[in-house]
């Protein structure tokens, strides 16, 4: 009686807990390792991202994966979808055992003639983490109409996404170019377009609606950044205009007609512009600051509203800032890229200063609709500029940005169809200045970005979430 | 009498169906068009995973049995008349009487009459019957377990619904209950005749207020996109003719069948053209309803780039909608974009009765096969040309520039010039005709002709190199007799349909010539 129970049991134990115990012996190897999307094969992991889910791109009737740290096999699983979906529990219990170290992924497919297995794929779990949460705008890359959009917070050690500002709070107006002061939420501000328009400016827990009259009319204010200190804010008002290709692959062309660059004093709402600066044979945009704020970076043509698009290069300026007498020295041409016969756009500057950041294009401003926009790195102490290769690909790469430590970069791309742009993140060694290969935002669903019709817009790493987001929906009444 | 209201339910049910076979089949269609129910998790936590959402998501998932043109017609009438049904058995099984005020009539009838508009969504019935079908339960249970449903049945359906819903139900039932408890306990004679009469009552009333709010245009206009789709175009042409006053959209697809039927050139005039050169087209105003129709004239143009722009605004405004999406996986696969068209697919592939369009599409893109759609044929080193959204003149001249075969191009531009007084520039294009498989000149163009000649004269005339025939010489000498005597009742019926009518007496543009 007690034997028939201890089998009965042991039957059960068998039939509950495959995956657990099961050895695999495969027929046949293959030389290769599987093809996988999204590809998580030699990237480097932060300590604190959530499971990369991702789909076995091969013809098999059956999938078996196997996640180990050295010989410890932390996960196994079965399954005739392809999918490889790590619970979050046994990834966090995998990665914490593996920090700078490597975890390998075996994959066997059963195929006609019995399983074969694929060369193993190993990522490396790096011993530093990325900044816990990244905030992106979910947008449709269309045209001229907009619907439903929003700005969005997203936790990377799970697969959490909150929204913090969506346009049915605002009227349906658009919003755009969040933008965070030293990648903290406590000073941040955003634009919204529209009804309850305005600059959204939060600090010291509060949350204003304020207008910024732009200095030349038919201009209005985009791109911003945060000077250091979190009291100044730079801006550009631009005057863009959308054009549309008639024919060919390409869809959309975006340009400015004019732009300026102002500084914004948060405690007395006044604009700071300097005549020099915005000279009327120049169109400035793209202000970045300096890590230790005593420098704006910026981006300039030499154009007017009837320059023929494709003629309309920008340079990278850098100028000197004061703070006590908040003014500004003599524009420094950094990097001449319209002599090249390219343009830049989003200077970004490292934490550390070391290292600065920027997209290439062959013309314009709007780099995201140019397919041949790369990410470029500039030694700032070299003055050493080359193309990021481990990070770019053949079609757009932009909207980049640094995290806290400097450690890691994120940027959208649209290396996967070449119209969404999606984010991708790579480590970054401040010491070499190579980047790792750069890997997919992981989602709960592996077929997320087979299906998903927006486009991830300036994602930014932010080292704490976004809360009292009724602060915001308040200062719109 | 339980049979009467059977019998009652199932004539209702059968009148419903009728009325959406033919008077409000337009409202089905719409709809089926407007949503699609996709299989894929976030679609559905979307619906089912947020407050008061549930109830969308099951109409959304009723209305993708629409496609079925009789299950989807049937399967709205049940919907519709099944809140009779509800409501009669929930007051017959607490009250154990006859509701004679036919309550659960209310409902139906109202929601009928707000169905004639396309625009009334179909959730309501749905979250409606949803509410009555959660309630039901409620009236077979014992007495002390009622008070425990009611405490579970309010939050749930308030979570799933929204609390409009549970608050109507209840109310209906509570009226309906009250009803049937005077019945029973009161009014206890007459039964049959206050039943009939209110069934007259509910019945007038409905009949006179589904005729009142009747959109007549609006049924035309979904049917003759119906007919545009399906390229019959003499069946667009006869609902045009049906359709009392004017509207730019009926006017475009008018004008886009007279084409395909190959009567621009000739017949034009036979019909209104009161928006002047916007009866060709649909201007770019950032008009979200009307991003539905922009894109027929660019793809049967083969502008596909311009088609595919004003698919894409209607992609942002009414969501991944079957009609959308198939627009969207056919010029990109035209415009050699496969990734972009593959993502469409998957996502049309996630619905029910579109997944075999879908898998037709994925076929075309493994095999890098294309329909045969035309698209206009892209020089990789020419200086790049933006389109001018607001104007149809530069663009047709840019597709005839870059095919000069292209006779749809070619018509429209003439038409363009004849609808703007434009003769000049109509005799500066017209030798793009000779481009084209059949170069006779359509009468219009004749008459634009004869406007020109008068102009400029004989000697200057000779020169451009196209000659004017007897005939239409002599009718403009007759119209210039009649003209001139003053005779318009004569002009209207005999030259009603000339360019020279148009010019004279309706041209939005006044009636002078531009000969430049």
């Amino acid at each position: 009686m007690q034997n028939r129970l201890l089998i009965w049991i042991y039957c059960i134990g068998i039939l509950l807990f495959p995956g657990c115990r099961e050895e695999m012996s495969p027929d046949r190897t293959e030389n290769r390792p599987a093809v996988l999307f999204p590809d998580y094969q030699g990237v480097t992991f932060p300590a604190n991202i959530a499971p990369p889910t991702c789909k076995i791109l091969e013809e098999g009737e059956q999938f078996f994966v196997r996640l180990r740290i050295d010989d410890t096999i932390v996960y196994s699983a079965k399954n005739s979808s392809g999918y490889i979906r790590i619970p979050l529990s046994k990834w966090k219990k995998a990665v914490a055992g593996t920090q700078g170290g490597v975890m390998t992924l075996d994959i066997f497919v059963r195929k006609e003639k019995g399983w074969v297995q694929y060369l193993p794929v190993e990522n490396r779990i790096s011993s530093y983490s990325i900044d816990p949460y990244l905030v992106y705008r979910l947008i449709r890359p269309g045209y001229e109409l907009w619907n439903k959009m929003g700005i969005y917070q997203r936790e990377l050690s799970s697969f959490t996404e909150q929204p913090l500002l969506e346009n049915k709070d605002f009227g349906y107006g658009c919003m755009n170019c969040h933008t965070f002061c030293n990648h903290s939420p406590r000073t941040m501000m955003v634009h919204i377009r529209g009804e309850k328009g305005g600059t959204y400016i939060k600090t010291g827990g509060q949350v204003q609606r304020v207008t910024i009259r732009p200095p030349a009319p038919n201009q209005s204010g985009a791109y911003a950044a945060w000077h250091p200190e979190g009291r100044y804010l730079a801006m550009s008002s631009n005057d863009t205009r959308q054009y549309f290709h008639s024919t060919g692959p390409k869809a959309v062309e975006v340009a400015d007609t004019g732009s300026q660059i102002c500084v914004y004093d948060t405690q007395t709402g006044e604009l700071i512009t300097e005549p020099e600066i915005n000279r009327e044979e120049y169109m400035n945009t793209f202000p970045h600051w300096s890590p230790d704020g005593k420098t704006l970076y910026f981006c300039r043509a030499e154009a007017h509203a009837s320059t023929p698009l494709p003629d309309i290069r920008y340079d990278l300026y850098r100028v000197a800032f004061d703070l006590v007498h908040r003014s500004f020295g003599v524009p420094e041409c950094l990097i001449p890229a319209a002599i090249e016969g390219k343009s830049v756009s989003f200077p970004r500057i490292s934490p550390d200063g070391k290292y600065l950041l920027v997209t290439m294009s062959g013309y314009g401003t709007f780099s995201i609709w140019h397919p041949e926009s790369d990410l470029y790195l500039v030694d700032l102490a070299t003055g050493e500029m080359r193309p990021l290769d481990e990070l770019n690909s053949s079609h757009t790469e932009s909207y980049h940005s640094w995290s806290s430590d400097g450690r890691w970069i994120v940027f959208s791309s649209k290396r996967v169809d070449g119209l969404w742009a999606y984010p991708y993140i790579a480590s970054f060694d401040p010491e070499t200045g190579i980047a790792g290969k750069p890997f997919l935002l992981p989602q709960k669903d592996p077929d997320f970005y087979q299906t998903f019709t927006r486009s991830f817009n300036i994602p930014e790493l932010i080292t704490e979430p976004v809360t009292d987001l009724s602060l915001f929906r308040e200062a719109a009444k | 009498m339980k049979q009467a209201y059977w019998i009652l339910y199932l004539l209702l049910t059968g009148v419903l169906f009728f009325l959406f076979l033919d008077p409000l089949s337009h409202v089905v269609t719409y709809h089926e068009q407007h949503t699609l129910f996709l299989f894929n998790p976030s679609y559905l936590q979307a619906y089912f995973m947020q407050p008061g959402m549930s109830g969308q998501g099951l109409a959304d998932f009723i209305i993708q049995f629409f496609y079925l043109p009789y299950f989807g017609r049937f399967l709205f009438a049940l919907i519709l008349s099944s809140s009779l049904a509800l409501v009669t058995i929930c007051s017959r099984k607490l009250v154990n009487g006859y509701d004679y005020l036919l309550t659960g009539l209310l409902p139906v009838c109202y929601l009928l009459v707000r169905y004639e508009s396309v625009d009334f969504p179909v959730y309501h019935s749905v979250s409606l019957l949803f509410a009555l079908l959660l309630l039901l339960p409620f009236s077979y249970l014992p007495g002390k377990w009622k008070g425990v449903y009611v405490m579970v049945y309010f939050p749930v359906t308030i979570w799933l619904l929204g609390w409009l819903y549970p608050l109507i139900t209840c109310g209906l039932i509570s009226l309906s209950g009250l009803s049937a408890y005077l019945f029973k306990h009161y009014i206890r004679r007459f039964h049959a005749g206050i039943l009939l009469s209110m069934l007259l009552l509910y019945t007038g009333v409905s009949f006179v207020q589904f005729v009142r709010h009747y959109n007549m245009r609006e049924r035309l206009l979904v049917d003759a996109e119906q007919s545009l789709q399906q390229q019959d175009w003499e069946q667009v042409l006869q609902i045009a003719g049906r359709y009392r006053g004017n509207h730019p959209l009926m006017t475009y697809f008018r004008n886009l069948a007279l084409y395909h039927s190959g009567g621009l050139g000739e017949r034009l005039f036979d019909f209104p053209q009161p928006y002047g050169v916007e009866s060709l087209y649909l201007p770019w105003r950032g008009e979200a309803r009307l991003t539905l129709f922009g894109h027929y004239l660019y793809e049967h143009l083969g502008y596909l780039n311009e088609a595919h722009r004003w698919a894409f605004e209607s992609l942002e405004v009414f969501g991944e909608t079957a009609p959308v999406l198939t627009r969207l996986i056919r010029y990109n696969i035209a415009n050699d974009r496969p990734e972009v068209a593959l993502k469409f697919i998957r996502l049309l592939k996630q619905s029910l009765f579109y997944k075999k369009d879908a898998m037709y599409y994925e076929q075309l893109v493994t095999h890098g096969k294309k329909e045969p759609l035309y698209i206009l044929p892209h020089v990789q080193d020419e200086p790049t040309r933006f389109a001018n959204i607001l104007q149809l003149a530069p663009e047709l001249l840019f597709v005839l520039k870059r095919d000069p075969a292209n006779r749809m191009a070619f018509e429209y531009l003439m038409s363009c010039f004849l609808l703007t007084n434009q003769v000049g520039r109509l005799v500066e294009y017209l030798p793009a005709i000779h481009a084209l498989e059949d170069p006779r000149l359509p009468r219009l163009y004749e008459e634009a002709l004869c406007l020109y000649q008068e102009r400029v004269g004989e000697d200057l005339f000779s020169q451009i190199g196209f000659t004017i025939s007897a005939s239409v010489k002599k009718r403009r000498q007759h119209f210039s007799t009649l003209l001139n005597a003053g005779d318009h009742a004569r002009l209207k019926t005999e030259f009603g349909n000339s360019y020279w009518y148009y010019v004279s007496f309706q041209s939005p543009y006044g009636n002078t010539l531009n000969i430049e």
